[in-house]
């Protein structure tokens, strides 16, 4: 199957930070959630995988366009919805439409137009008086207008609120539903993850530690619950973090295909609880 | 059929859905013929993931409920009643097994038990 999305050992330096041998390959019809705490590198490597950042080494290509070779044409595929956007502030929703429009091939105003009905974004306001959910309906109509199969979404969801949020993860599944089109999405939100996300990079100091489906990063890792002695004798394999309450204690562990679990009381943890424990207990198991 | 998926419900997602459509077919709201949605719409509908709704339907398939044309979709295949009604069999035993448990951990004998058991049993006819 053809990759929307291939990177290939990106490095970036940027003052104290840096990208590290950056590897993923995303096909198309999937939704690959990006997620690490803060200054991981996630916006960066977003950056850097649109040349807002120029690359110290490594390959991008986008459908099959080499970023460095045929940019323009690489760029022309993706849609993006970025934190910081990339439009005039001062100019209305139509102008900005009009004038960045001309720079792809099938961008189409009647969608552009329909979809700003939809998404109730008057064409006639500035840019910069929009609210952040209305600059982010605003970015995905336009990336949806020029038909776009890769779209790179940077913290869509953090300046929402619950309502657009859910609406917006409607249209995600909407753009993947039909199999051709994909997204990658950087997000803080792990919830929004754990039901629709297809496949999760997990970062840590400007590399990718863990790539894999969700399903399986939630079958990866497993709490045992147990008194405080349980949990103090516990004998498995990986145990990566540990936490004592007055009334709750657990392991948080690396499961192990070997072992038998089902003596203990245990739980499957959602993504922050993998990130939190991650980040707490250490990446030596990841 | 109406798929209700929990949250809060300890089991995965994706056995959620292998539990829901199984019970659809033992009740006969879906018959062997018929088609399922396609992954893709099924995932959009319940806002889940591709994936997971790929990894439920490859459940059911493991367990001979369901069949894939290639290129077409999913369908229901004529289900082995001997083999899911031994499943679910097992199924009550376990729930049943809950019950023993607790009636022991309370000191109830199992002549209580079972006169309570009989009772409610001839309750719900």
């Amino acid at each position: 199957m053809k990759e929307l999305l291939h990177i290939e050992h990106l490095t970036k330096e940027l003052d104290s930070f840096y990208l590290e041998d950056v590897n993923l390959r995303l096909e198309p019809g999937y939704v690959q959630g990006l997620i690490g705490v803060n200054g991981t590198g996630k916006t960066t490597l977003i950056r850097t995988i649109l040349n807002i950042y120029e690359k110290d080494s490594g390959k991008v290509s986008v459908c099959g366009f080499l970023m460095d070779e045929d940019e323009m044409k690489a760029k022309d595929r993706i849609g993006v919805v970025l934190d910081k956007n990339m439009f005039e502030e001062d100019f209305s929703v139509i102008k900005n439409a009009e004038y960045f429009g001309k720079m792809y091939s099938k961008f189409d105003m009647e969608i552009f137009k329909e979809l700003c009905r939809r998404f109730q974004i008057p064409l006639q306001q500035k840019i910069r008086k929009l609210s952040t959910g209305f600059k982010i309906r605003f970015q995905l109509a336009f990336a949806l207008s020029h038909d776009a199969d890769l779209f790179i979404m940077d913290e869509p969801a953090s300046g929402l609120d619950p309502v657009f949020r859910k609406e917006l993860m409607g249209y995600i599944q909407e753009i993947v539903e039909d199999g051709t089109r994909s997204v990658l999405l950087s997000t803080h939100i792990t919830e929004d993850l754990d039901r629709i996300g297809d496949y999760v990079a997990l970062m840590k100091n400007g590399r990718i530690v863990l790539n894999t489906s969700v399903e399986e990063m939630k079958e990866r890792y497993l709490f045992i619950y147990g008194t405080k002695e349980e949990i103090e004798g516990l004998q498995v394999a990986n145990i990566i973090y540990k936490e004592y309450r007055e009334f709750q204690n657990y392991a948080f562990v690396k499961k192990e295909e070997t072992e038998d679990y089902s003596r203990y009381e245990t739980r499957r943890p959602l993504l922050d609880e993998i990130m939190f424990c991650l980040e707490k207990g250490g990446y030596e198991y990841v | 059929m109406n798929i209700v998926l929990r949250e809060s419900d300890s089991m995965p997602i994706y056995e959620q859905i292998v539990r829901e459509i199984k019970n659809a077919i033992i009740k006969k709201i879906m018959l062997p013929g018929d088609m399922l949605p396609s992954i893709r719409s099924l995932a959009k509908d319940l806002e889940i993931s591709v994936i997971t709704t790929k990894r439920a339907y490859e459940e059911l398939e493991k367990q001979d409920l369901i069949y894939s044309m290639a290129g077409k979709g999913f369908y229901v295949k004529e289900p082995n009643r001997e083999r899911l009604r031994e499943e679910r069999l097992r199924q009550i035993e376990a729930k049943m097994m809950d019950v023993i448990r607790e009636c022991k951990e309370l000191g109830v004998p199992l002549e209580e038990l079972s006169s309570i058991w009989q009772a409610l049993y001839e309750n719900e006819m």
